[in-house]
Order: C-alpha cells, then sequence, then structure tokens
C-alpha cells in the first residue's frame, strides 16, 4: 500500500476549542478513504486542514505535518491556490454559485486565468461527464445552476471541482442534502472516479462509507481512534468505541 | 374583546397608517405636478432662463443638477464600495472597525446645511476652489457616502458565506473571492444604495447653495459655478421671482428623480434575472 497523503501527529485548535487532537492517518492513492464519527469529531477540521482552508480562521493554532506525495504541505513556498485546486472540495450542502451552468464549472479555470474558448469547453463536458451530469444539461448550459435541482446541483459542484483536474477529492457529506435517487448517483459516480482520483468522503452516514468506500477512519472528539479496511472497521473492530458506534450503541 | 376582533381592528389601523402615508405621497406630487406642469414645455427644458428666471427656461439647472450629481457619485461610490469591502472582507471585527462604523454613521445624521457650510469653509474657501462643480460635487460625495457605505455593507453581508468557502476552496485569492463573488452577488443591493444616494443628491439644496453657487450659466468647466433644480426652486421662491417657474422647476425635479429611480430598478432586476436568483 503506497501512502499518499500522510497526516502526522496533527493538531489543530480554533482559539480554546481543541478539534483535532495529535492524529496520525495515512491516505493511500486511488482508493476511497472514509473518515466517518459523530458530530464535532473532528472529520470536516481535518478535511478543511488538507486544503488549508482552516487558515480562513483568525484564531487557529495548528502543530504537525500534511504530505502528499512526501512532501509538507505547509511548506512556505507551497501556493495555497494550486494546493487547493489540486486538492479539491465539495460541501454539504449544494453551492453552485449564482451564474450560468456553464461558468460554474469553468470557475475554477477562470481564476487561472485561462480564456481559451476550446479548453474551456472541453472541461465543462469532460466535468460534467465525469459528475454523470452531462446528458441532463448539455442542452442548457448557459441556464442559471440555481435553476437546477438539488441533486443536479451537487452533481454541478463536483463537475466543477473536476473540471480544475485535481489529484484529490475532499467530499464533506455530499448527499446530506439529497434524496436516495440522487444519492445513489452520487455515490456510483464516486466509484466510478476512484480509478483517477484520491478520495476522502465524509459520509452521510457510516453506511455510506461502508457501502462505497475502501479504507475508514473512526473519529471520536477530534481523535482518530481506529483505522482500517473497511470490512475490518465494520465487521471486527478493535477499538470498543468502534465497535459501540458502528453497532449504533451511540451516535 | 376577542383575539378575532383584536386582529381585525389591528389590520384596519395598519391599513389606515398605510393608506395615510401613501396619500400624503401621492398628495405632494400631484399637488407639484399639477401647478408645475402646464408650464413645462419643450423650451423651457432646453432654453436659458433670461430675466433672473422670471422667463425662459431651465436647462442650465437640469444640467447643473445631473452634473454635480453624477460628480458626486464620481467620488462617493469608489470610496463607498472601498469602505464597505475594507469593512466587511478584510477585517475582523475590532475596535477599530467599530469607531469607523460609527464614524460613518455619526456622519449620516449631520443635518445637510452642515455640510455646505464645511464644503463652503474648507473646499471653497481654504482650498480656494471658489463656488464651482468641483466643489460641490465634494460637498455632496462626503454627504452620502455613510449611505453608499451602509448600503453596500448591508448587501455584502448578505452574500452566503458558503459562496466565499466555495471561492476559497477553488482557489481564489481573497480580491479575486470579493470580485467574482461578493460584488456580483451584492450588486443589486449596492445599486440601490447608489439610486438612494443619488436621489439625495439631486434633491439637495443646503449642502450645494454655498459650495457651488446659483450662477445661472451653462457650466464650461469642473470650475464653473452651477445651480441645481433646487437651488433655483428655492431661489424663485424665496425671492418672490416666479412662482410658476418654480412649480414648474419642482415638477421637473420630481419626474427626473421618478425616472432614474425607475431605471435604475429595471436595471436591478436585470442583474437579479441574469443570475436566476428569485
Amino acid at each position: 500500500m503506497s501512502e499518499y497523503i500522510s497526516i502526522k501527529n496533527l493538531s489543530v485548535r480554533f482559539g480554546s476549542v481543541e478539534a483535532l487532537k495529535n492524529v496520525d492517518l495515512e491516505i493511500p492513492r486511488n482508493q476511497i478513504t472514509t473518515v466517518f464519527g459523530p458530530a464535532n469529531s473532528g472529520k470536516t477540521v481535518l478535511m478543511r486542514a488538507i486544503n488549508r482552508m482552516i487558515e480562513l480562521s483568525p484564531t487557529l493554532q495548528r502543530s504537525g505535518d500534511i504530505t502528499i506525495n512526501g512532501e509538507s504541505i505547509f511548506r512556505p513556498e507551497v501556493d495555497v491556490a494550486v494546493l487547493r485546486r489540486r486538492v479539491s472540495m465539495v460541501f454539504a450542502l449544494p453551492t453552485p454559485l449564482p451564474m450560468s451552468i456553464y461558468e460554474n464549472v469553468i470557475y475554477g479555470l477562470r481564476l487561472m486565468g485561462e480564456k481559451n474558448r476550446e479548453k474551456l469547453d472541453a472541461q465543462v463536458e469532460y466535468g460534467l461527464e465525469a459528475a454523470a451530469l452531462w446528458n441532463e444539461v448539455r442542452n442548457r448550459l448557459h441556464d442559471p445552476a440555481l435553476s437546477l435541482s438539488g441533486g443536479q446541483q451537487q452533481r454541478l459542484c463536483l463537475a466543477r471541482s473536476l473540471a480544475l483536474d485535481p489529484d484529490i477529492l475532499l467530499l464533506d457529506a455530499p448527499t446530506a442534502a439529497l434524496d436516495p435517487i440522487s444519492t445513489a448517483q452520487i455515490e456510483e459516480t464516486m466509484i466510478e472516479l476512484k480509478s483517477r482520483y484520491t478520495i476522502i468522503l465524509v459520509p452521510h452516514n457510516f453506511h455510506q462509507g461502508a457501502r462505497v468506500a475502501d479504507r475508514a477512519a473512526f473519529f471520536l472528539g477530534g481523535e482518530c481512534i481506529e483505522v482500517g479496511t473497511v470490512s475490518q472497521i465494520f465487521t471486527a473492530p478493535r477499538d470498543s468505541r468502534t465497535e459501540d458506534y458502528v453497532s449504533g450503541r451511540f451516535g | 374583546m376577542s383575539d378575532q376582533l383584536r386582529g381585525k381592528i389591528a389590520i384596519g389601523m395598519i391599513w389606515a397608517a398605510a393608506l395615510f402615508s401613501l396619500s400624503v405621497l401621492i398628495l405632494i406630487i400631484a399637488y407639484i405636478l399639477i401647478r408645475g406642469l402646464p408650464q413645462v414645455s419643450l423650451s423651457f427644458l432646453l432654453e436659458s432662463p433670461t430675466d433672473l428666471g422670471r422667463s425662459g427656461g431651465i436647462f442650465p439647472a437640469i444640467l447643473g443638477t445631473l452634473v454635480l450629481g453624477l460628480g458626486a457619485l464620481v467620488i462617493a461610490v469608489p470610496l463607498g464600495i472601498g469602505s464597505a469591502i475594507y469593512l466587511t472582507e478584510y477585517t475582523y471585527p475590532s475596535r477599530l472597525t467599530s469607531i469607523i462604523r460609527f464614524g460613518t454613521e455619526s456622519l449620516a445624521g449631520v443635518p445637510s446645511i452642515i455640510f455646505g457650510l464645511f464644503g463652503f469653509i474648507f473646499f471653497v474657501s481654504y482650498l480656494k476652489m471658489s463656488w464651482s462643480i468641483l466643489a460641490g460635487s465634494l460637498t455632496l460625495a462626503l454627504m452620502i457616502l455613510p449611505t453608499i457605505i451602509r448600503t453596500a455593507e448591508e448587501a455584502i453581508r448578505a452574500v452566503p458565506q458558503s459562496y466565499r468557502e466555495v471561492s476559497f476552496g477553488m482557489g481564489a485569492t481573497r480580491w479575486q473571492m470579493v470580485t467574482t463573488v461578493v460584488l456580483p452577488t451584492a450588486l443589486p443591493g449596492i445599486l440601490t444604495g447608489i439610486i438612494l444616494a443619488f436621489g439625495r443628491a439631486v434633491g439637495e439644496t443646503a449642502a450645494v447653495i454655498f459650495t457651488a453657487g446659483t450662477a445661472l450659466n451653462i457650466p464650461i468647466s469642473v470650475f464653473s459655478p452651477v445651480r441645481t433644480m433646487a437651488v433655483h426652486f428655492y431661489i424663485l421662491a424665496v425671492e418672490g421671482i416666479s412662482l410658476e417657474k418654480a412649480y414648474a422647476t419642482g415638477a421637473v425635479l420630481i419626474i427626473t428623480v421618478l425616472l432614474i429611480n425607475i431605471g435604475a430598478n429595471m436595471l436591478i432586476t436585470r442583474a437579479v434575472v441574469r443570475t436566476g436568483r428569485k
């Protein structure tokens, strides 16, 4: 197993709130790793640490390190803009920007100053195709993105990330606001995408993690309790807290 | 008394209040239009006044009003939007921002005659601009600045936080985030504030009479003095020159403000429809 993202003794505090405590976690390439646990267990903060979104908070204190391909993302010469395009995030609620479908998908490319029409068109088709939305919107690319249904909006957000050709996808409960049919579509898409991307998924519930992921990491109170393959974590957890959680005793 | 009856009485009183406010507005506008409109003709709009305004038109005053108003916007809009962006996107709430906010709010409560006096002392006398479009526009700009800052700040604050997160998440710098997401989304609200401010500037008398002067000539540069429609109205009425021409000027002023409002509303509606927000 080749580690790709490596989180080493990471602690994160916001003011007096301790969000992550000495987390160690290895994430292999081209797999889906699910990070699950009850509310406030630090899952989202972990995701936001990997693309350095946590730095938007003025009260942040961090120690420890995260490396991608062996290189620390906190080195001073790292450009956060480049990092965030390489490590792209999809949020829990569908968040299309108030512009057309087309403009939403190329938003990241526009920020990079890409003006070549053909390149932009190609990335729009690629992103929407990969997010399984192309056939539904190909004839209305210039309609407002807010006219799409909730499930379509979330796939659009996925397309927006994919159009940047990232290496890593951070999916933070991407189906939390969706109906079962849209959820199933997104889950299928995730499984198709893992051959090309490394995916970290905060599942909408841990059953989702069990359905789509290869590896699972259980978080509780900002600590990484246990990591393993999905079948090991969900059928034979080593830690009693993991067992209590997956068997539904709390959470 | 039953709850239902109480509710009905409340609705009746709210209705009466709304009706009263609306009828006062309509009464004022109708009165001025009825007294003024018969005097308004194409030549009244396009000719210069003669005999101090007793006869002839008000073309220089129309021009002066628009030039002063636009001049004030050119100065106040960049400053106002810039301040609003700074206060909302580039600082965290602190003692400094609350002082700035307190300052702008106090500025909004200052009577316009005080702005006029300050403009006269500072721009006209001290900076030797004399009575001019420049001095008048600067004074008006100071007067409308708080309105623009407040409305722009509120419009920017109303932009969903998730838009900012998405923008940063796609690798935007703070400035890119502001220009690609925050400003376009807040634009209708910002425009509303600008229109409000422009309406105030166009109808202003006290702040400009000391700073832009009362000249009835067509201005040739920003250093020329001008007379606005509101000042023209005031002088015609107070000095008893011609009440008919005063009302005609008032009618033109009201129609100008109405047209600006309608035009701006259409602009804002178009901006909202384009982005698909309801």
